[in-house]
């Protein structure tokens, strides 16, 4: 499983969730580095986050979804754009999240994803 | 962010001021006994070791007193050890709870929210902020089902007219 986004403390806080429920997870704050990591290890489930300086999310699940179609995309922003959701959630993506959002939610989304790619 | 501040007690410094005054009071008794008895017995050697010894004595005396006074101050020091626990901490923490309102009243009010729901109908189940695409799951999913419709009822009629865009605070 892996995480993008470009705000550290972001990353923390979901590395920690993902980690009490007994789940690992890389975390990336470039998209450039991810998608490098992608094409050799196909993660089963990635969480995107869609604002993001260097590129947005919906490129980045776009992208991914050429270098790995079995991978299950999670989206989640903290700007709430129907536009966005509409078009992640068209494009492939699993499940669209808007922050704040509930972690069991988030924790049953990602296992749900991972139960499809298994 | 929840600060605490700690709450220090006057005592430690009444102690401590007290400590002081009977070291100092300690010094200048025994100066002027000193200086006073030589004067007074002029360099009878026999009645000025006497004094020295009263003197002495009186000390003493007055360090037994003091010595409950430092006992006190040390009971001050382990009354004040868990208060420096309480020093100013900050705790932050990410909120997970979902902000109901937000996004529903962000769909009522905005064109682009109109666009995008003429342009596709979603077919995904809807939680408060989460949305389940059924079909990329390839299983059902009734987690993200709202299983409480008052609330967002409710939460549609909130006036935001003013948040065309709702930004979260963590983006």
């Amino acid at each position: 499983m892996c995480l993008l986004d470009d705000d550290p403390s972001v990353l923390k806080g979901l590395s920690r969730l993902f980690a009490s429920a007994d789940l690992h997870a890389e975390a990336f704050g470039d998209p450039e580095e991810f998608l490098r990591y992608v094409r050799t290890h196909r993660p089963a489930v990635v969480l995107i986050d869609v604002h993001m300086p260097q590129m947005s999310g919906l490129e980045v699940q776009s992208r991914l979804r050429k270098i790995s179609p079995s991978t299950r995309v999670i989206i989640f922003t903290g700007k709430d754009d129907p536009l966005v959701r509409s078009t992640a959630l068209n494009a492939g993506a699993s499940a669209f999240f808007t922050k704040p959002f509930d972690d069991e939610e988030l924790l049953t989304a990602v296992r749900l994803g991972l139960a499809s790619a298994a | 962010m929840k600060i605490s501040f700690p709450n220090y007690r006057s005592g430690t410094l009444l102690t401590r001021k007290q400590g002081t005054s009977f070291i100092i009071s300690s010094v200048v008794i025994g100066l002027f006994a000193g200086i006073g008895g030589s004067h007074f017995l002029e360099n009878n050697f026999a009645l000025l070791t006497i004094a020295v010894l009263g003197i002495a004595g009186i000390l003493l005396c007055l360090g037994v007193a003091g010595r409950p006074l430092l006992s006190w101050s040390k009971v001050e020091r382990a009354r004040s050890a868990p208060i420096k626990k309480n020093a100013p901490q900050t705790t932050s923490g990410w909120n997970y709870r979902p902000r109901k309102a937000i996004r529903r009243s962000a769909a009522v009010d905005s064109t682009r929210a109109e666009m995008a729901d003429v342009l596709s109908p979603e077919p995904f189940a809807i939680n408060n902020n989460g949305w389940l695409n059924d079909d990329a799951l390839e299983c059902p999913a009734h987690t993200f089902i709202n299983r409480d419709p008052t609330v967002e009822d409710a939460t549609a009629e909130a006036p935001l007219l003013g948040h065309a865009s709702p930004v979260s605070v963590y983006d």
